[in-house]
């Protein structure tokens, strides 16, 4: 396993929904490992498991077994621009004749018209670091087409690079991840009382203390 | 390849009016500005005139195919569960205070498997979030702010993307809502943006590879069923568009699975349980 930069070419703003509001590289993998036996797993969401990603190289393990992949998150390695979308809900007021109850409260409620905004960035190139075997991970990418929240119509990745990079170290990785506190690993970020830094993370009962990178972006 | 990719080249045969979502704060003037998307332009950061995905996945897919469905399986009016039918319309909300079952994933592949649309689309039942939809769409002006993403998708536009720009394909209309009485004032005018009558844009539909075989088709058929129009005032004929080009697969596949499972699909749509044995939409 060698350093790798990883780069993907991106033709539409990426919607950054995630709670740290960062794009997880170790998720993207994850869901790429996962996505083709997703059929062979638990059948519920309750049952959240270990994805392994035999393509990175794993920094640490905690007591129950959860893995700190070598891997950076994605962030722009380009200009960027920040932007504020919005999207609507709204009853289908105009096919209402199809129902038992045509009629539906919509101020309140589980028919409750809403007009959500979304934070987009707009930014071509968006980088990460890991420690990997490149020609897996960029099999793994090249199944991934779009990355971000709200994939379904943001974050199209036109193409992924990899690249082997040997100037790319650990402690690069280390540096530009969230790391748990608990793995004794040294990182020049600050400290998150309450973090993801395993896939899934959205799961928050894996949340722990865990040291975050100041910087938000590779570029220099 | 891990997925299906089509591209579909559109025309406008009528100016399109297809409002930004912008307040006030990004908007100061009185006009309704056309869709606007940030973007970087000559690293430069532009709010640059585009077409949003969200809109086009209910106008051409989720509608279209919703319609469709109902009318090939022969549900009547006031006979559909509103939760289904909010769900087929409009992608579904969760019930306030819900709580999803053991089993939510097996139920919601299970639901996907017996309706392509759900699969292609998702949306969410009363009690818990249906599986990721397997339908990503992206679509790009052919513009010169475009050209350089046009280069890399589809090569043979960007000669063309690259004669014009998104901002001089903006026009104004002005219009006026009258009060029925011609004395007395209260006029209002309003006026908005338009992209102008010839504007192509390039859609680009991608679908998951684990997508069934039906749920691809009915990328297809969709296009068969869309009205050919999209954004607003389409009262007045605005967004009339025409269908250049495209690498659509057949739609086949999909009439046949209505076919062949039309009697299950419609008792599940009907009993809320889409199949599953189990009510997953309720009223």
């Amino acid at each position: 396993m060698r350093g790798l930069r990883i780069t993907a070419h991106l033709s539409t703003p990426v919607a950054t929904l995630s709670q740290d509001g960062r794009v997880h590289l170790d998720s993207v993998l994850a869901y790429a490992v996962m996505r083709p036996i997703e059929h062979t797993l638990p059948p519920s969401r309750q049952s959240v498991q270990v994805i392994e990603i035999p393509a990175l190289r794993c920094l640490w393990r905690d007591e129950d077994g959860k893995p700190l992949w070598a891997c950076s998150d994605l962030m722009p390695a380009s200009p960027t621009m920040q932007s504020i979308e919005y999207g609507h809900r709204r009853y289908p007021s105009d096919r209402a004749h199809l129902s038992k109850k045509p009629s539906a409260n919509t101020a309140a409620g589980q028919f409750k018209e809403g007009r959500r905004q979304m934070l987009v960035t707009a930014a071509p190139l968006w980088e990460a670091v890991a420690i990997g075997n490149r020609d897996e991970v960029q099999a793994l990418l090249d199944s991934i087409s779009h990355i971000g929240g709200r994939s379904v119509n943001y974050g199209r990745v036109i193409r992924w690079e990899v690249t082997i990079d040997d100037a790319v170290t650990e402690q690069d990785v280390i540096n530009r991840r969230s790391v748990p506190v608990a793995a004794g690993l040294e990182h020049s970020g600050t400290l998150n009382s309450f973090c993801g830094w395993t896939p899934p993370y959205w799961y928050h009962p894996w949340y722990t203390a865990c040291m975050e990178p100041e910087q938000c972006s590779y570029q220099k | 390849m891990s997925f299906h990719r089509f591209q579909v080249l559109l025309q406008a045969a009528t100016p399109i009016a297809h409002g930004d979502t912008v307040t006030g704060i990004d908007n100061q003037t009185n006009t309704r500005l056309f869709m606007r998307q940030g973007m970087l332009v000559n690293g430069i950061p532009v709010r640059v005139p585009a077409i949003s995905e969200n809109a086009l996945r209910s106008t051409i897919f989720r509608a279209p195919l919703a319609d469709h469905m109902v009318q090939a399986l022969g549900i009547e009016s006031g006979t559909l569960p509103q939760g289904v039918m909010n769900l087929l319309y409009a992608g579904g909300n969760m019930a306030a205070g819900s709580k999803a079952p053991a089993q939510e994933v097996a139920l919601g592949i299970k639901a996907r498997t017996l309706y392509p649309v759900i699969d292609l689309l998702g949306g969410a039942v009363d009690a818990f979030i249906l599986p990721r939809a397997c339908l990503r769409l992206a679509c790009w002006l052919v513009a010169d702010e475009y050209a350089d993403t046009i280069a890399q998708v589809a090569p043979e536009l960007e000669s063309e993307a690259s004669k014009v720009s998104a901002f001089d394909l903006l026009a104004e209309e002005t219009r006026t809502r009258g009060t029925g009485q011609h004395s007395g004032g209260n006029q209002m005018l309003y006026t908005y943006e338009t992209l102008a009558a010839g504007s192509k844009i390039l859609l680009e539909i991608t679908v998951d590879a684990q997508a069934g075989e039906a749920a691809v088709a009915a990328v297809a058929h969709a296009f068969q069923c869309w009205d050919g129009y999209i954004g607003g005032q389409g009262r007045q004929g605005r967004g009339r568009m025409v269908v250049l080009s495209h690498t659509l697969p057949d739609s086949q596949a999909y009439l046949d699975h209505i076919a062949g499972h039309g009697e299950a699909m419609k008792e599940g749509l009907l009993d809320g349980t889409f199949g599953t044995g189990l009510q997953l939409c309720a009223g």
